[in-house]
C-alpha cells in the first residue's frame, strides 16, 4: 500500500519522503477545484522530476467536471502530462479517462468519482475502460468496502482514508451569490476560512470553499482509518491523506503515523477532531431502514 | 422530429392526467431501483397499467431504475428489468454503468441515462451512446450554448430538464444528507438537507445567521424556443411527488408553448408564465441556460408563490341530459364562487355552481371535504379530467 500525500512545494518532498510518503500529489492550477496549493504546468513538471529522482511516484489530481469548452484544453494537457512521465492520473470525470484514451494514458488513470464508486459489480466496466485504478466511495461501510476484494480483478483500489472528506460539489457560487443577496463586495470574505454549521447540529462546522469552478462543502470531522488499516492494506494500493484545512505538522503526523503504523501518538494528540466516517454507519435508503 | 414533452407522475391518476393534459411521454419510479422508491405507488401491476395507458394514447412510458447502489441493491434487480420489458415500458433510466450494462446485456429495454451522471459534455455522451445507451439526460448545469455545441458533436438524443426542483449541487455528487442524517441522497433517501437553514462562520466568528445553499425551482418557459431550436430530444418536467392541479398546469402551460412554436404562432412569453402560476410553485428561475447562476437562482427564503388560482374539484362526471356535473372536491369552495374549467385544450371557461348537492341528492351549503363528491348544475358540458379552479378575487 503506497502512502499518497499532497504535496504544496518542491521544499517538502525530502522531508514528506522521509516520513512515509511513497507517491505525490498534485494539484493544478487548471483542473483541481478546491485546491489548496494549485501549480502550474511549469511547477509541475520541476516537481515531477524532483520526486522521480527520489524514487517516489507522482500523481496529478485533476477533479473538475469538464465541460465542452474544457475539453481542448484538457486534450492538450494530457499530452503534457504524457511527456513528463506522470505516474497517475487522479480523475473525478470520466471525460479525463476518454481523453487519455487518446493519449494512451488510460492504463495511468485512477478513476475517483467521489459517491459513485460504490460496489464491485462496476469492475467490468472499469476494466473496460482500461484503467490503472478506482477509488472506492467514502460513503459505504467497511464491509461494503470488503466486498470490493473478494473479486478477481487487475483494477487497483485505493481510498480517501484520512482528513477532510467532501461531501457537496456545486457548480453555483454559493459565497458569492449570498454576499451579492446581501449587497456586499464579493471579496468581503476573501481569503477567510469559511464554514457553515446547521441550525439543529451547533456542534459542527462544515468547512466551505468556493473558487472559479464552484463550492465544495467538506465534513465536520477528519476521517481517520487508522483501526480499519489491518484490514485494508493488503488490499489497496493507494492511500490517499488529505490535506485540505490541515496544518503543516498535523499533516506530517498524520503520514507518520500510517507508515509506522503508531497510531496511539496521533490519536492522542489530535483524536478528538476524527471520526471513522461511514466505516460502521450504514446509511438508510427509506426513513427507518437502519434502526 | 418534434421535441418531446416528458411529465413526472407519481401514481396512475397522474400519469391519466400527464398523458391527457399533454406530456408525449411519462416518467415513473417503482418501488424498488428509483430514487422516489420511497413514496412510489407503482408495484409492477401499475406499471403494467401505465404502459397501457400510455400505448393506447399512443404515448410513451419510461421507468427509473436510477440509484447509485450498493452490492445488497442488487436482488432481484435482473428479475425486475425482464417484468419492465415484459411490461413493454419504452426506456428505463439508469445511472449505474452495471445496470446500463445488466439492461443491455439481459433485455431489449431502451436505455436513458440519468442526470445522476452529471454529463456535461459530447465526448461522454457519444460514449455513453457507444455502450447502448439511447438518450442522455444531461446535467442541470449546462447553458444554452453549451448544449448546442454537445448537440453538434454527438450521435445520443439528448434530453433536458425544463421545470421543477432542482438539487443545488451537480446531481448524485451531494451527501449532506447521508452525513447529517444517515439517509442515502443516491438510494432514494434524500432528506433535502440542502434546503435547510444554515449559519456561515468566517474564521470561528458567526458572519451570518441566514447563509443558504439551496436553489431555486427551475422554470425554463423562455428558453423552451431555443431549445427548439437546437433541436433536443426531450423536455423534462422534474416533480414525481406533485400533485394533479400541479401536473395538469405545467404539463399543459409547456404544451401549448411547444405547440404554438411549431405552428409558428408563438404568444408573448408572459402568457406562458400565467398559465403556470395558476398552480402552486416554489421560487423560480431559470437555472444555469444563461450562464453560471447568482443570487437569482438561489432560495432565501422558503416560501412558494401563491398560485392565482384555487385547485377545487376534479370533473368525475357530467350528466348531458339532466346538465349535472360529478366533481371530485380538492379544495374548499362555495356555491357562489366563480370557478374556472381548465381543460387540455381551448381557452378556459367560467361558471358558478349555484346550488352544492351530495352524490346522494343532499343539499349542501359549502364543499368542505377533500374527496368529497359534489354535484352541481352546469349548463357547460364537462368532461372526466376537467380541472375546476376557484378564481380569486
Amino acid at each position: 500500500m503506497r502512502i499518497v500525500a499532497t504535496l504544496k512545494n518542491k521544499d517538502e518532498i525530502a522531508l514528506l519522503a522521509k516520513i512515509g510518503a511513497d507517491a505525490f500529489l498534485l494539484e493544478t492550477n487548471l483542473f483541481t477545484r478546491a485546491a489548496e496549493s494549485p501549480l502550474s504546468l511549469e511547477t509541475i513538471k520541476e516537481l515531477v522530476k524532483a520526486i522521480h529522482r527520489r524514487r517516489k511516484k507522482a500523481y496529478v489530481l485533476l477533479n473538475t467536471l469538464i465541460h465542452e469548452a474544457d475539453i481542448a484544453m484538457l486534450d492538450e494537457y494530457l499530452e503534457e502530462l504524457r511527456r513528463i512521465k506522470i505516474d497517475a492520473i487522479v480523475c473525478y470525470d470520466l471525460t479525463v479517462i476518454l481523453v487519455a484514451s487518446k493519449h494512451k494514458l488510460e492504463k495511468l488513470c485512477i478513476y475517483q468519482p467521489g459517491t459513485m464508486s460504490t460496489h464491485p459489480k462496476n469492475l467490468a466496466f472499469y476494466e473496460q475502460l482500461g484503467i490503472k485504478g478506482v477509488t472506492i466511495s467514502r460513503e459505504i461501510t467497511l464491509e461494503e468496502i470488503m466486498g470490493f476484494f473478494t473479486e478477481e480483478t487487475k483494477i487497483e483500489f485505493s481510498l480517501m482514508g484520512h482528513g477532510y472528506q467532501e461531501m457537496f460539489y456545486s457548480q453555483r457560487k454559493l459565497v458569492s451569490a449570498y454576499l451579492n443577496h446581501q449587497g456586499l463586495p464579493h471579496d468581503t470574505l476573501a481569503g477567510a476560512n469559511l464554514s457553515i454549521r446547521e441550525k439543529q447540529r451547533l456542534d459542527q462546522f462544515f468547512p466551505i470553499v468556493e473558487d472559479r469552478f464552484g463550492t465544495q462543502i467538506f465534513r465536520a470531522k477528519k476521517l481517520a482509518s487508522f483501526e480499519f488499516l489491518s484490514s485494508l492494506e493488503s488490499k489497496i494500493q493507494d492511500l490517499f491523506i488529505e490535506r485540505r484545512f490541515i496544518g503543516d505538522q498535523e499533516y506530517f503526523d498524520s503520514i507518520k503515523a500510517y507508515k509506522q503504523r503508531d497510531f496511539l501518538t496521533f490519536v492522542d494528540e489530535y483524536g478528538k477532531e476524527y471520526d471513522t466516517g461511514f466505516y460502521l454507519l450504514p446509511t438508510e435508503k427509506l426513513k427507518g431502514d437502519v434502526s | 422530429m418534434k421535441t418531446e414533452l416528458l411529465a413526472p407522475a407519481g401514481d396512475i391518476e397522474k400519469v391519466k392526467v400527464a398523458f391527457l393534459y399533454g406530456a408525449d411521454a411519462v416518467y415513473i419510479g417503482g418501488k424498488s431501483f428509483s430514487l422516489r422508491a420511497r413514496a412510489s405507488r407503482f408495484g409492477l401491476k401499475e406499471i403494467n397499467e401505465a404502459a397501457e395507458i400510455a400505448h393506447k394514447n399512443k404515448k410513451k412510458l419510461y421507468v427509473t431504475c436510477n440509484i447509485v447502489p450498493h452490492e445488497a441493491d442488487f436482488e432481484g434487480l435482473e428479475a425486475y428489468l425482464n417484468d419492465l420489458e415484459k411490461a413493454a415500458v419504452d426506456a428505463i433510466i439508469v445511472s449505474d454503468p452495471y445496470v446500463v450494462q445488466l439492461a443491455k446485456s439481459r433485455t431489449a429495454l431502451e436505455v436513458h441515462l440519468s442526470t445522476q451522471q452529471s454529463v456535461t459534455n459530447s465526448l461522454q455522451t457519444d460514449f455513453w451512446y457507444s455502450q447502448g445507451v439511447k438518450r442522455i439526460v444531461l446535467a442541470r448545469e449546462l447553458s444554452l450554448t453549451e448544449i448546442k455545441d454537445i448537440k453538434a458533436n454527438t450521435e445520443a438524443d439528448l434530453e433536458v430538464f425544463v421545470h421543477g426542483g432542482m438539487c443545488s449541487s451537480y446531481s448524485g455528487r451531494c451527501t449532506l444528507s447521508n452525513v447529517m442524517s444517515l439517509r442515502d441522497a443516491n438510494r432514494g433517501g434524500c432528506a433535502h438537507s440542502c434546503r435547510w437553514e444554515y449559519d456561515l462562520f468566517q474564521n470561528d466568528r458567526l458572519f451570518a445567521g441566514d447563509f443558504q445553499i439551496a436553489s431555486r425551482d427551475l422554470v425554463a418557459l423562455e428558453h423552451v424556443p431555443a431549445l427548439l431550436d437546437i433541436g433536443v430530444s426531450s423536455l423534462k418536467i422534474e416533480g414525481r411527488m406533485k400533485s394533479i392541479h400541479y401536473i395538469a398546469t405545467v404539463v399543459n402551460s409547456y404544451r401549448r408553448l411547444i405547440d404554438d412554436y411549431y405552428e409558428g404562432k408563438l404568444r408573448p412569453i408572459d402568457e406562458y408564465f400565467a398559465m403556470i402560476e395558476k398552480a402552486e410553485n416554489r421560487q423560480a428561475g431559470s437555472g444555469f441556460f444563461q450562464g453560471n447562476p447568482l443570487e437569482k437562482q438561489q432560495l432565501y427564503s422558503t416560501g412558494s408563490t401563491q398560485p392565482t388560482k384555487d385547485f377545487c374539484g376534479l370533473v368525475l362526471d357530467y350528466d348531458l341530459e339532466h346538465k349535472l356535473v360529478l366533481v371530485e372536491q380538492r379544495n374548499y369552495f362555495e356555491a357562489t364562487d366563480i370557478l374556472e374549467v381548465f381543460r387540455p385544450e381551448g381557452d378556459p371557461l367560467q361558471l358558478t355552481a349555484g346550488e352544492l348537492f351530495s352524490d346522494t341528492g343532499e343539499k349542501l351549503d359549502v364543499a368542505r371535504h377533500p374527496l368529497q363528491k359534489v354535484k352541481f348544475h352546469s349548463e357547460i358540458p364537462l368532461k372526466p379530467y376537467d380541472i375546476l379552479r376557484r378564481v380569486n378575487t
